[in-house]
C-alpha cells in the first residue's frame, strides 16, 4: 500500500514537472526565434576523461535522459594551453547559443597569470554549478600537525618549506594567499604538475606540502597523506575533524566551480533558456549523486546571485603576485645554435663525400604533385567549406592517379573504394565518435 | 595481470583484431606498425582507455610478428623488425624448408614473447613502487640517459642522430614553458600556445611521409617460394634451441627496457650473440636455425621489456611506446610512476593484452602462414590514397581543428626529407617526446634548490644514471661499427 502510495506520488511528481517544463519550453521557443535550432555544442577546453569534461558529460546525459532541450547536446574537446585554446574558440563563435562554453576558474586563472588578455569579461555567464575545494596537505610524517604551525614555520624560516604546485593555476594562487595571509610567510614554490604528480613528489619528500582537491584527497587516503587545513568556508561533512582556513584566522576560500559561458552579444532569451536547462539538470537525481561521489556540492548560481559571485571571484586572482624564479635556463637558444653548428658539420662533410651524392635520381615531381593534392583538399573543406565526404571522394580516386592508377578499371574500383572510404568514415566518426567534421 | 582481458568478451576481440591487423600491417612491406598505430589511435578516442590500449598494444606484438612471414618468403622484411631474419629465412625457404623456417620463425616469436612477458609482469610493480624516491633531479638524469642513449644507438652516423634528436626537442619547445609558463615560439599563431601535439607529428613522420614516397616501379613478378611442409614443429623439436632462445629473448627483453632503442637493435645484436658463442659460426647467413630463432624470440621480447619503462615510470622504451604515451594522455590517464598507483586495471590490462595478443599471433599466423605472403602484392596506389585520408581525418579528430591537420603535413614533408638524408627518426621521436618531460623536471629541481645544480652530482640517484649515459655512450660507440654494417634502416618499430 506504502509502495503504491510511493509510486503513484513520483509518476504524478513526474508528470506535473514534465508539463511544466514543455509550457516552459513552448513559451521559451516562442521568445527566442526557436533556439535552439540545431544541436549545441559544449566546447570543453581540456581532454576527455578529465574533471571538467566527466562533469559536462555527467550534465549532457542527464538533459537527454530529462529531455530538457528539443536539440541534442553535443560535448567537443579542444584541449590545449590550460584552457585558452577551446575559450578563444566560443569567444569567436557567433551570439546564437548553440556553441557554449564550460570552463572552470581556469577563465581568470589564465588572464592573471598572464596566458591571455581576457578573462570572463569577454563572455557572457550563463551559470555557476557544482563547487569542490581544496584541501592542504602534508605527509603522514609531517613535523606539522597544523595550517597555524606551518605558516609561522614559513614566516619564521622564509624560503625553506617547498610547496608543490601547478603554475598558474589555481594550486598556485592558493599558496601565494595563504602567504599573504599569513604576513611574512613565504613558501618556496616548487611547480610539480598535476595531482597525482604532487602525491608522488609528497610520499617521495620531494615537496613538503601541497593543495589537492577535495576529491582527489579522498582517493589519496590511506597512503601516506594528511589533511591540515581546507579552503572553505565550512568544515566538510566527510572531513569533521579538519579545520577551515577561515577557522585559524587565514581568510583563504578558494573554491572549484564549474562555470558556463555564452559568446559576448547573445541575447538574454537564450542565455536564460540554457540557464533554465541546467538548473533542472543539476537538480536531477542522476547529477547529485554523482556528484556526491565525488563530495562535490550541487552548487547553482545564476543571473545576478552569478554576477555578484564572478566578481568577488575576481578579486581572489587580480591581486595575486605570481613571482617566479627567474634564473631558470631557456633551452630555445642553445638549442638552435647546436642545430646550426651540427647541421653545418653535416653539410660540410656531406659535400667532401661522394658516397652521400650516389643517391639514384629522385622523382621531385611525384612529392610536389601528392602536396598539391593534399593541399588542395584540405583548403576545398578549410575555407570553401565543401562538405568532407564530398571533398574525401574526389581526394581518394585523385590521389590514386597520382600515384601510377592508370587503367580505367583500377580507377573505377578506387573510386568505389573512395566512395565507401569518405562515408563510412563520415558516418562512424559524427554518428559513433561525434566529432565533428567539415 | 593474466585475466583482465579474459574477463570481458569485448576485450578479447579487441586483442584478437589488433594482432590480426597488426600482423597484415606488418607483413605488408612499406606499411609499418607505427604508422599502424598513430592512425588508429584517433578511432579509439570514444572508447575506455582499457579498450583503446588493448587494441593498441596487440597491434604492437602482431605488427613486429607479421613482418617475418615476407621476410622468409619473399626476402622482403615486412617491418624494420624482421631485416635480420632474412639472412637465414629465405636461403632456408630457398632449399625448400619454407615450412620449417616459419614454424621456428613464429615459435621463437612467441616464446620470445613470453618470457618478456613473464619480466614485464614481475619487475614493473617494483620498479613503480621503489619510483617515488625519484625526485625531479632523478628524472631529469633519466632523461639525459635516455637520449644519450637513442642518439648513440640510431643510425649509421652520430652527428645525424644527434642533429634528428635535437630537432625533436626544438620542435617540442613552442608553447607554454614548463617553468616559467609563459609563451614562447608561437611567433604569434594562438594555436600554437600548446606546442606541436605528439599524435600529428607522429601521423606526419610514420605515415604520410611515405604519401609523398614515389611509387615503387614494378620489380617484375616476385620470386617468392612455396611453403610445404607442416608449419608447427613439435615440442621434442625446440630441445636444441632452448639455450639460444633463453638467451636471445633475455637479450631482446634487456634492449627492450632501455629507452628509444626497439625491436630492429634487438634483433640484431640476439643474433650476433649467437653467431659468436654458436660452434658453427660460418653457418649463419646460409639457413642456418638459429639464426631465424635468434632473431625472432629478440625481435618480440622487445615489445614486452619496452613496456617496463612505459608503464613504470612514463618513459618509452620504443618509438611505437611514444604513440602509446600519447594514448594515454588523449584517455585521461597520467604516464608516470603513479599509473600503478591511480589506474592499476589499465595497467593490468596492458599487460595481460600483452600476454594474450602473443597467444593470438601464435594461433593467427600459423593458420595464415600459407597464403599472408599475398598480402605483400597489394598495390601501392590502393594502400596510397586510403592511409592519407586517414592521416587527414586522424590529426583533424585529436582537436577538432584544422591547425593540426597542417602540422601533420608539415611533419609529413620533414620526415620525408629525413628519410631521404638518412637522418634516424627515432631520435627525432624520442626526442620530442622526452624534451617536455626533462624541461619541466630540470625547472621544478631548480626551483626546489634555489637555482643550484648541485643536486645533479649529489644525489646518488641522479649521479648513477648520469654515469650510465656515459657508460652507455662509450659501449655504443665501441658497437657502432658492428652495427651500421647490417642495419639500414631505424626508422620504426
Amino acid at each position: 500500500m506504502i509502495l503504491r502510495t510511493i509510486l503513484l506520488g513520483v509518476l504524478l511528481g513526474l508528470t506535473t514537472t514534465s508539463c511544466k517544463e514543455a509550457e516552459a519550453e513552448a513559451e521559451a521557443d516562442k521568445a527566442n526565434d526557436g533556439f535552439p535550432r540545431k544541436p549545441v555544442k559544449i566546447v570543453v577546453p581540456f581532454g576527455p576523461g578529465g574533471d571538467s569534461d566527466t562533469f559536462t558529460r555527467i550534465i549532457q546525459k542527464a538533459v537527454e535522459d530529462h529531455d530538457l532541450l528539443p536539440e541534442p547536446l553535443v560535448v567537443v574537446n579542444v584541449p590545449g594551453a590550460g584552457g585558452t585554446i577551446g575559450s578563444r574558440r566560443v569567444r569567436n563563435a557567433a551570439p546564437d547559443g548553440h556553441t557554449i562554453l564550460n570552463l572552470h576558474e581556469g577563465i581568470f586563472t589564465s588572464k592573471y597569470a598572464g596566458r591571455v588578455t581576457y578573462g570572463p569579461e569577454a563572455f557572457r555567464p550563463i551559470a555557476a554549478t557544482a563547487e569542490s575545494n581544496l584541501v592542504i596537505c602534508v605527509r603522514d610524517d609531517s613535523r606539522f600537525q597544523q595550517l597555524d604551525g606551518l605558516l609561522k614555520a614559513a614566516a619564521e624560516k622564509p624560503d625553506s618549506i617547498l610547496f608543490g604546485m601547478a603554475p598558474g593555476t589555481p594550486t598556485h594562487f592558493a599558496g601565494r594567499r595563504l602567504e599573504s595571509a599569513g604576513g611574512k610567510a613565504r613558501f618556496r614554490m616548487v611547480p610539480s604538475g598535476g595531482g597525482s604528480k604532487r602525491r608522488h613528489d609528497l610520499i617521495g619528500k620531494h615537496i613538503d606540502v601541497t593543495p589537492f582537491s577535495l576529491s582527489e584527497f579522498i582517493g589519496f587516503e590511506g597512503s601516506g597523506v594528511r589533511a591540515i587545513g581546507y579552503l572553505a568556508a565550512e568544515r566538510h561533512p566527510s572531513l569533521r575533524e579538519v579545520p577551515t582556513a577561515r577557522e585559524l584566522g587565514y581568510d583563504v576560500v578558494m573554491p572549484h566551480v564549474h562555470y558556463w559561458w555564452a559568446p559576448k552579444s547573445t541575447p538574454d532569451a537564450v542565455i536564460k533558456r540554457i540557464a533554465d536547462m541546467l538548473e533542472a539538470a543539476i537538480a536531477t537525481d542522476y547529477v547529485r549523486g554523482k556528484l556526491a561521489e565525488t563530495k562535490t556540492e550541487p552548487l547553482f548560481l545564476r543571473d545576478k546571485e552569478l554576477e555578484a559571485h564572478l566578481a568577488s571571484r575576481e578579486g581572489e586572482f587580480q591581486d595575486v603576485a605570481l613571482v617566479q624564479y627567474e634564473g631558470l635556463p631557456d633551452p630555445v637558444g642553445p638549442v638552435i645554435v647546436l642545430i646550426l653548428a651540427i647541421g653545418t658539420w653535416i653539410s660540410v662533410r656531406g659535400f667532401n663525400n661522394k658516397e652521400a651524392n650516389k643517391d639514384s635520381p629522385f622523382d621531385w615531381r611525384h612529392a610536389l604533385l601528392t602536396l598539391a593534392i593534399l593541399t588542395g583538399y584540405l583548403i576545398s573543406m578549410q575555407w570553401l567549406n565543401i562538405p568532407y565526404p564530398i571533398a574525401t571522394m574526389i581526394f581518394i580516386p585523385v590521389l590514386a592517379m597520382a600515384t601510377g592508377a592508370r587503367s580505367p578499371g583500377t580507377i573505377l574500383k578506387i573510386t568505389g573504394i573512395g566512395i565507401a572510404t569518405a562515408w563510412g568514415c563520415f558516418f562512424i566518426f559524427t554518428k559513433f565518435l561525434v566529432i565533428d567534421l567539415p | 595481470m593474466i585475466t583482465e582481458v579474459l574477463s570481458q568478451p569485448s576485450l578479447i576481440m579487441l586483442v584478437m583484431l589488433g594482432t590480426a591487423l597488426g600482423i597484415a600491417v606488418g607483413s605488408i612491406p612499406g606499411l609499418t606498425g607505427a604508422m599502424l598505430i598513430s592512425l588508429t589511435l584517433p578511432l579509439t578516442f570514444s572508447m575506455s582507455g582499457q579498450s583503446a590500449l588493448a587494441l593498441l598494444v596487440a597491434m604492437y606484438v602482431g605488427s613486429v610478428s607479421g613482418g617475418l612471414i615476407t621476410a622468409t618468403l619473399l626476402r622482403m622484411p615486412g617491418t624494420p623488425a624482421s631485416i635480420i631474419t632474412t639472412l637465414d629465412g629465405y636461403p632456408m625457404a630457398n632449399s625448400g624448408r619454407a615450412g620449417r623456417a616459419l614454424g621456428l620463425g613464429i615459435g621463437a616469436s612467441f616464446i620470445g614473447g613470453l618470457i618478456s612477458w613473464v619480466v614485464l609482469a614481475l619487475v614493473a610493480k617494483p620498479i613503480a613502487e621503489f619510483s617515488t624516491v625519484l625526485g625531479p633531479w632523478e628524472f631529469f638524469a633519466l632523461v639525459v640517459m635516455s637520449l644519450v642513449l637513442v642518439v648513440g644507438v640510431s643510425g649509421k652516423s652520430l652527428p645525424k642522430g644527434l642533429l634528428s634528436c635535437l630537432l625533436g626537442i626544438l620542435c617540442a619547445l613552442p608553447g607554454t614553458a614548463p617553468g616559467t609558463g609563459e609563451l614562447r615560439l608561437t611567433f604569434g599563431f594562438n594555436a600554437m600556445d600548446d606546442g606541436l601535439k605528439l599524435l600529428p607529428v607522429l601521423i606526419g613522420l610514420f605515415a604520410l611521409s611515405r604519401v609523398f614516397s614515389p611509387p615503387p616501379g614494378d620489380a617484375g613478378p616476385v620470386t617468392g617460394n612455396k611453403v610445404t611442409g607442416p608449419i608447427a614443429l613439435k615440442f621434442k623439436e625446440w630441445k636444441s634451441h632452448w639455450p639460444n632462445l633463453l638467451r636471445s629473448s633475455a637479450i631482446g627483453t634487456g634492449i627492450g627496457i632501455l629507452p628509444g632503442i626497439g625491436a630492429n637493435i634487438g634483433s640484431l645484436i640476439a643474433y650476433s650473440t649467437s653467431r659468436a658463442t654458436s660452434k658453427h659460426p660460418e653457418r649463419f647467413g646460409t639457413g642456418c636455425e638459429d639464426g631465424i630463432v635468434a632473431s625472432e624470440s629478440a625481435n618480440n621480447a622487445t615489445v614486452g621489456g619496452a613496456l617496463v619503462p612505459l608503464v613504470a615510470l612514463g618513459i618509452p622504451g620504443s618509438v611505437i611506446d611514444a604513440i602509446l604515451l600519447g594514448a594515454f594522455v588523449i584517455h585521461g590517464l597520467q604516464p608516470g610512476p603513479m599509473l600503478f598507483a591511480n589506474d592499476p586495471e589499465i595497467v593490468g590490462t596492458i599487460i595481460s593484452s600483452y600476454l594474450w595478443a602473443n597467444v593470438a599471433m601464435l594461433v593467427l599466423m600459423l593458420l595464415s602462414a600459407r597464403w599472408l605472403a599475398k598480402l605483400a602484392r597489394v598495390r601501392h596506389h590502393t594502400l596510397i590514397p586510403i592511409v592519407a585520408a586517414f592521416c587527414v581525418l586522424g590529426s583533424f579528430a585529436l582537436a577538432n581543428r584544422y591547425f593540426d591537420v597542417w602540422v601533420m603535413i608539415a611533419f609529413g614533408i620533414a620526415g620525408f626529407l629525413l628519410e631521404r638524408w638518412r637522418i634516424p627518426l627515432a631520435p627525432f621521436v624520442i626526442g620530442f617526446v622526452l624534451a617536455p618531460l626533462g624541461e619541466e623536471s630540470m625547472a621544478t629541481g631548480l626551483m626546489s634548490s634555489g637555482g643550484s645544480w648541485l643536486p645533479l652530482i649529489t644525489r646518488p640517484g641522479a649521479l648513477a644514471f648520469l654515469g650510465i649515459a656515459a657508460l652507455l655512450l662509450f659501449w655504443s660507440l665501441r658497437q657502432r661499427r658492428a652495427i651500421s654494417s647490417t642495419n639500414d634502416s631505424n626508422s620504426s618499430a
